[in-house]
């Protein structure tokens, strides 16, 4: 506030003052004088003790006995529920002119009743464990009887709850465990199936496949290696056998020749059918023998005669090529199989560390359905016990101390606070009717007012001349206003008296 | 600073007890008819009050002899926004004032016709003459005027209530009679006490037949919107200043120390 504008505010209270004063003590007076009708008020209090018991409710293992002031402020929640106080007025019949009149009471008065309680009741801590509820109004056993009903019926429904908690815990565990049961089962089955699936392909087989893979390989490389070889061999009795001539030309007795093709023929027939064609051949040359030696009977002077017989360099040549084609067939056959496998080794190789990562997801499932199984297991073990404690033994957090007792007396206002309060009502009342005044009717003040407002100069400053009536006039005004004065004192002091006997 | 005023009222004063009269006085009258009484207690009491109320005027009568000197302005008009103001008591203070100078005269003519005060105050009884009375032509001007009991101040009353102020103030002869009282002593300086401007056209038609106006403004009372008004009716008028009357203050040091 600038100085100007302090100036301005004792002009306008100096000019003004008869106003202010006018209703400073008008308001002064009807607010003293409104104290003393103020209707007295009881008050009642009831000190509720949160217990500790000696077997400690599982449920509530983390609530602690000191009432800290979220506590009390849920408490006073719970206490001030329109739920609650609506009962209380149902039980205690308020509102009604006639208790036993059965006739419910109107929405809007039950709305009325309940503001009007919750506006007159304090809960408040009391110490460590304790908290009190107290309520202030008009007539001193609905003051008793509210506080000891909304105390009892806290407590009841504190002990309700906690059989409620208990049973809806419990059917939850029970709704849960049945859950975590089909969980569990299925991962179990899940981890069965997919090692029953890749079972030469878990993490542990993972040193015997890569095992196999390289024996596999080597012997692959082996393989081909023979292959080869045989394959060159082979190329060198083909190019033999091409030099070779099946059959040579022999000057033997024919006695002999028949011995040679029968032992020549059962040689062949040791080793292959008689439709083979060396064999029939044979066959026909043999009985062609036959026939001539039965035609020749000089046995003695039996002819050398010019014969064709087997080349058994070539037959020997054939023989051991015959033979490397096999070994080279049967080569081919196992460098396929070894193809074969190398292809499923390597593939399950390759796919271990999948197997890893889904086989670990699997085994996690399980372990954390597991858990979660054990828990809820044990979770309900607790509660049943709880539930079993409950039945033998009714428990409740809260006992009252110190029921409400009937108020005797009317509880005293605070004098100071009551006299205070009228001192600054009227004040303000006096300054607003002043600064109303000014804004209605703005006056002019002094020469400022003329010179900057209006921009006309001031040529003189009368000050006020009073004439002797006038000054027996203000003097018989400061004598109304010391009377005022005085006037003002005795009406604060039998404020003061009044409350200081109530 | 005692004047000669002073020394006049305990003149009267005196004499007042001598003769065993209390409230009236027997003067050598200008009439046979006039009574002369006490001055009003405001007056006299502001001309016993040696402090600043008296100095203030002593001040503004400066600025008017100022004016005469320098403009020939002789001839002010004092008027108020509303009634209660005090213009008035400023107009008769301030002609007091004036008369009491060395040289100068003063002539106070009351204007405001519908409630006359200026004869009241300065100790002047019933008057049955006056300006109304000379602007009717119903007696001469040197038959209007009184001479109160203040050397060098000359006195028109408002003479008895016409029934229609405004027309004879609008009238040429009182033009003609401001003219004249002006120009025939130059050493007379004539305030105008006249109705409230924003109440009465009276002022506004004085206004433009004045060489000053003075708007008188009472702290406290008069309010902005009102004095706004005024002197807007005065724009076209050689306004003055406003003097302001009634100051609510404790009072200079500065005057006590003298």
């Amino acid at each position: 506030m600038g100085k100007e504008t302090l100036k301005y505010y004792l002009q306008m209270f100096r000019y003004h003052r008869g106003i202010f004063l006018l209703c400073f003590s008008v308001s002064l007076f009807l607010s003293i004088a409104g104290s003393f009708l103020l209707p007295k008020r009881y008050r009642s209090q009831c000190t509720i003790m949160l217990e500790v018991k000696g077997i400690e409710n599982p449920l509530a293992q983390r609530r602690e006995t000191s009432t800290d002031p979220d506590q009390v402020k849920t408490i006073r929640n719970l206490i001030l529920s329109n739920n609650r106080l609506s009962r209380v007025i149902e039980r205690l019949g308020l509102g009604r002119s006639d208790q036993s009149s059965l006739k419910p009471l109107d929405h809007l008065e039950v709305e009325r009743l309940i503001s009007q309680i919750r506006e007159n009741i304090v809960i408040d801590t009391a110490g460590t464990g304790l908290f009190t509820i107290t309520y202030t109004g008009e007539e001193p056993s609905k003051v008793r009887d509210i506080t000891n009903t909304l105390a009892n019926m806290f407590i009841e429904e504190n002990l309700e709850l906690t059989g409620s908690q208990a049973q809806a815990e419990y059917d939850f565990i029970q709704k849960q465990l049945k859950e975590y049961k089909q969980r569990l089962e299925y991962s179990e089955k899940a981890l069965k199936e997919f090692k029953e699936k890749n079972i030469c392909q878990l993490p542990g087989e993972a040193n015997f496949n890569l095992t196999h893979l390289q024996k596999l390989q080597d012997e692959l490389v082996e393989v081909r290696l023979k292959s080869k070889e045989l394959e060159q061999k082979r190329g060198i009795l083909k190019r033999q056998l091409a030099e070779e001539k099946p059959s040579i030309v022999a000057f033997v007795q024919r006695e002999n020749r028949i011995k040679q093709m029968q032992v020549q023929l059962s040689q062949l027939m040791s080793r292959y059918t008689e439709n083979y064609p060396d064999v029939i051949k044979l066959k026909a040359e043999l009985e062609k023998e036959k026939s001539l030696s039965v035609q020749t009977t000089d046995k003695e002077n039996d002819p050398y005669t010019e014969t064709s017989v087997i080349n058994p360099i070539y037959q020997k040549i054939k023989e051991s090529l015959n033979t490397i084609e096999i070994e080279i067939n049967l080569l081919q056959t196992r460098q396929q199989e070894l193809t074969k496998a190398i292809e499923v080794y390597a593939g399950r190789v390759s796919s271990i560390p999948a197997q890893e990562e889904e086989l670990a997801r699997l085994t996690r499932d399980k372990k954390v359905n597991e858990e979660a199984y054990e828990t809820l297991l044990k979770r309900l073990a607790q509660i049943n016990m709880v539930r079993e404690m409950e039945k033998t033994a009714h428990q409740s957090r809260f006992k009252i101390l110190d029921p409400a007792r009937l108020p005797l007396s009317p509880i005293a206002y605070n004098p100071w606070q009551i006299t205070l309060i009228c001192i600054f009502l009227s004040f303000g009342m006096g300054v607003g009717a002043i600064v109303g005044f000014e804004y209605l009717c703005r006056t002019i003040k002094d020469e400022s007012d003329v010179q900057e407002n209006l921009h006309i100069p001031v040529v003189a400053y009368i000050p006020r001349v009073l004439t002797l009536d006038e000054q027996k006039q203000q003097n018989r005004r400061r004598m109304m206003e010391g009377l005022v004065l005085i006037i003002w004192l005795v009406l604060i002091l039998s404020s003061l008296m009044r409350n200081v006997f109530h | 600073m005692m004047s000669f005023i002073e020394r006049a009222l305990e003149r009267a004063a005196q004499e007042r007890k001598k003769n065993k009269s209390s409230m009236t006085i027997s003067r050598k009258p200008s009439r046979p008819s006039i009574e002369f009484q006490e001055l009003d207690p405001r007056i006299h009491a502001m001309m016993q009050d040696r402090t600043n109320a008296f100095e203030q005027y002593k001040v503004l009568r400066t600025m008017i002899l100022n004016a005469g000197q320098q403009n020939g302005h002789r001839l002010f008009l004092v008027t108020s926004a509303n009634a209660g103001e005090g213009k008035t008591t400023t107009s008769v203070n301030l002609a007091i004032s004036i008369a009491q100078g060395l040289q100068e005269t003063a002539l106070l003519i009351d204007c405001d016709m519908r409630n006359p005060q200026v004869h009241r105050m300065l100790g002047v009884g019933k008057t049955f003459a006056g300006l109304a009375s000379f602007l009717r032509d119903e007696v001469e001007f040197s038959k209007a005027l009184i001479k109160p009991p203040v050397p060098n101040l000359s006195l028109l009353p408002a003479g008895p209530i016409p029934l229609n102020p405004s027309e004879l103030i609008n009238s040429r002869k009182m033009s003609l009679l401001l003219q004249e009282v002006k120009d025939r002593y130059p050493n007379r300086f004539i305030i105008i006490d006249s109705p409230p401007i924003n109440q009465f056209t009276d002022a506004s038609i004085l206004s433009l037949k004045v060489d000053g106006v003075l708007l008188v403004a009472r702290a406290g009372k008069t309010r902005m919107v009102a004095l706004e008004a005024a002197i807007a009716k005065l724009k076209k008028a050689n306004l003055m200043g406003v003097v302001l009357n009634s100051i609510d203050r404790p009072t200079s040091s500065y005057y006590y120390y003298y």
